[in-house]
């Protein structure tokens, strides 16, 4: 059986005051039927551009340039509204980081929610709302028939977010792409949504894609990581052996970066400088100002090295230093 | 609080402003003189004028004057004309009808025009068809409503003679829906077109703002389909800030309403301003003055009341 999702050569070009530029350049992965992938990387890195340019939602002022996202057979990229919307809120759902912004401010979470199972499923407006007020009773919702009668302004944001979740599984999809669905929320509250789409992607089977700049939820959760910098793939490796055995020197960093409450008490550090602007018309690895190994060689560009099993890194130094291993 | 409380809260708030206008309302009257004035001359007596004055209740000081007035108004007695000597009240009465229907009708034709223009306006940002239609709705809002009309009359009344150029119904004839129909056609013509213009652009401007939302591309990405993506979850919160304009209208096309009715001799209220304006007519424009303060009030009111059904994020304080 083939990846539910792969996504080969993906470029995203935006248009900005300053002619356009390039924000993901020769994107490739692919999600497996009921694996977790992890994308991990700095803000402004192209994890969420990455997201959106696969769903169809990017804005008017970006647009794919090359590249495929089959899915299911079928290139989304090449789809046009009509067709997405067969595959939109049907067999992938989406939810977002902020939950307050992405709900409808004017229509109650019953209507926003039964709106979609109505597009997609042959059901009647009170099947919908059965199903829809089972759906936020699942999702952990104290009172279920009340809150679908709410506005998202009257929501705590744990409370918006679980409503975003059961918004993106009603119509339960295939894969669910989450983008930082928990950025927005205080500690004991990230645990508890972690913990219930944990919990839904294991009862359901469907994929999940997570998206976080935050590498802990990313261990946690994921079976497979991918490491974006500046618009490409860096690094990708099993969830154990990324974390056991980082290639490339970001990926490393951005371990170092983060305190461990086991182990060894290390300094922790951080990466100078920050994600260059207009990063698409880099030559050469674009990490490099930043990477304290950088040398001659980096000035090349940089293909992804295989130094493992279902282990690539895009650096040429990572992959000297395993290869002389 | 529920809705109907704030409702009743707003209308309460409403009768001190409405005292208010009617102290004005009287005071500029009595100021512009006494209506004694227009009764002295070589054939009455200075005896015969105090007389009246005292018949009238004139000498009376002027917060008891007031006073009889509000009295009588309350009673629903808005004095009688000096001209026709008919009761305000009535004359009033008989011509609102015309007016509200010509204001209605003008106002749903202005809408049904600028909603869907603003709307694909918006969606069509940049695009020839948008620029089309801006250029359309400035040149709508910026032609006075007067030479509008003279222009249609001259059109299809003069040159082409299909419609006629004044009036309500044809004389000799007891009227019926379709030749009230063909005699409005002109004059909501005008007003709405008027309308129309100014809320092309605070639509478009609305949605324009309301696409730019994280909430819209949520909707785009539940693949519901664009129209109900734009027709609903842009256009409602759009209304929000698009009805406070409306209910501004209101008054605004109460006041318009005044020259068209004028020009195309409509038997409204706009026509009864005028000449007990040309007749310095006290009693009658006083009435005229009351009822539009009152339509003032109630577009305030109606805009709240829309305004919190729109936005229910608002509280009602």
């Amino acid at each position: 059986m083939g990846a539910l999702l792969e996504i080969r050569d993906l470029t995203t070009t935006v248009k900005g005051e300053m002619g356009s530029y390039d924000v993901l350049s020769g994107v490739s992965f692919s999600i497996e039927q009921g694996e977790t992938v992890g994308i991990v990387g700095e803000s402004g890195c192209g994890k969420s551009m990455t997201a959106l340019s696969v769903m169809g939602l990017l804005g008017k002022n970006a647009a794919v340039r090359t590249g495929q996202a089959l899915f299911d057979g079928k290139d989304l990229v090449r789809l046009d509204e009509r067709e997405l919307d067969s595959v939109r809120g049907r067999m992938i759902g989406m939810i977002y980081q902020d939950a307050l912004s992405a709900l409808n401010p004017v229509f109650t979470v019953g209507n926003q929610l039964t709106e979609t199972m109505r597009a997609h499923l042959d059901v009647s407006r009170a099947e919908a709302r059965a199903r829809a007020t089972e759906l936020l009773g699942r999702m952990g919702l104290a009172d279920p028939a009340a809150t679908m009668k709410k506005y998202p302004h009257m929501l705590s944001g744990g409370q918006r977010q679980r409503v975003m979740i059961a918004m993106a599984l009603c119509c339960s999809p295939k894969l669910l792409i989450a983008d930082e669905p928990t950025t927005a929320l205080d500690v004991t509250v990230q645990a508890q949504i972690m913990r219930l789409l944990r919990e839904e992607r294991e009862a359901s089977g469907m994929s999940l894609w997570l998206i976080s700049h935050d590498i802990g939820l990313i261990a946690q959760t994921c079976d497979r990581v991918l490491v974006m910098y500046a618009g490409q793939i860096i690094e990708q490796a099993t969830a154990e052996e990324l974390f056991a055995h980082p290639a490339h020197p970001y990926t490393e960093m951005l371990l170092r970066s983060v305190p461990r409450v086991d182990g060894a008490r290390e300094a922790l550090c951080s990466i100078a400088g920050q994600v260059p602007a207009r990063y698409g018309e880099m030559v050469g690895c674009r990490f490099a100002p930043r990477c304290p190994y950088a040398c001659q060689a980096c000035q090349r560009s940089q293909e992804m090295y295989t130094v493992g099993e279902s282990h690539a890194v895009r650096c040429h130094c990572a992959a000297g230093k395993e290869a002389a291993v | 609080m529920s809705m109907l409380k704030y409702i009743l809260k707003r209308l309460l708030i409403a009768i001190p402003v409405l005292i208010g206008i009617t102290l004005l309302d009287f005071a500029l009257t009595t100021l512009a003189g006494s209506p004694l004035d227009a009764l002295v001359g070589p054939r009455v007596s200075e005896d015969a004028v105090l007389a009246k004055e005292i018949a009238l209740g004139l000498d009376q000081p002027f917060f008891v004057q007031y006073w009889i007035w509000l009295k009588q108004l309350l009673v629903g007695n808005l004095g009688y004309s000096v001209k026709s000597h008919e009761a305000v009240a009535d004359m009033i009465g008989s011509h609102l009808g015309p007016t509200l229907l010509l204001m209605g009708v003008s106002f749903v034709v202005g809408l049904l025009i600028a909603l869907p223009a603003g709307i694909f306006s918006a969606t069509h940002r940049y695009t020839r068809r948008d620029h089309a239609i801006v250029t359309a709705s400035f040149v709508g809002t910026s032609i006075p409503s007067f030479f509008l009309s003279l222009v249609l009359i001259y059109i299809f009344t003069v040159r082409l003679g299909v419609l006629p150029s004044g009036g309500m119904t044809t004389l000799g004839t007891d009227g019926g829906f379709l030749d009230v129909a063909r005699h409005m056609v002109m004059p909501v013509t005008v007003l709405a077109v008027g309308m129309a213009g100014t809320n092309i652009r605070y639509i478009r401007s609305a949605v324009l703002e309301i696409l730019d939302k994280d909430y819209l591309r949520t909707a785009r990405g539940k693949g519901i389909g664009r129209r109900l993506v734009i027709n609903k979850h842009a256009l409602r919160p759009a209304l929000v800030s698009v009805v406070t304009v409306f209910g501004m209208q209101i008054p605004m096309l109460f006041g318009g309403a005044v020259i068209v009715e004028e020009i195309f001799n409509w038997p409204g209220l706009g026509l009864v301003t005028m000449s007990a304006i040309n007749a310095r007519d006290y009693p009658v424009i006083m009435g005229v003055c009351l009822l539009s303060a009152v339509v003032v009030l109630l577009g305030n009111l109606l805009t709240d009341i829309l305004y919190a059904l729109v936005d229910p994020t608002i509280r009602y304080k």
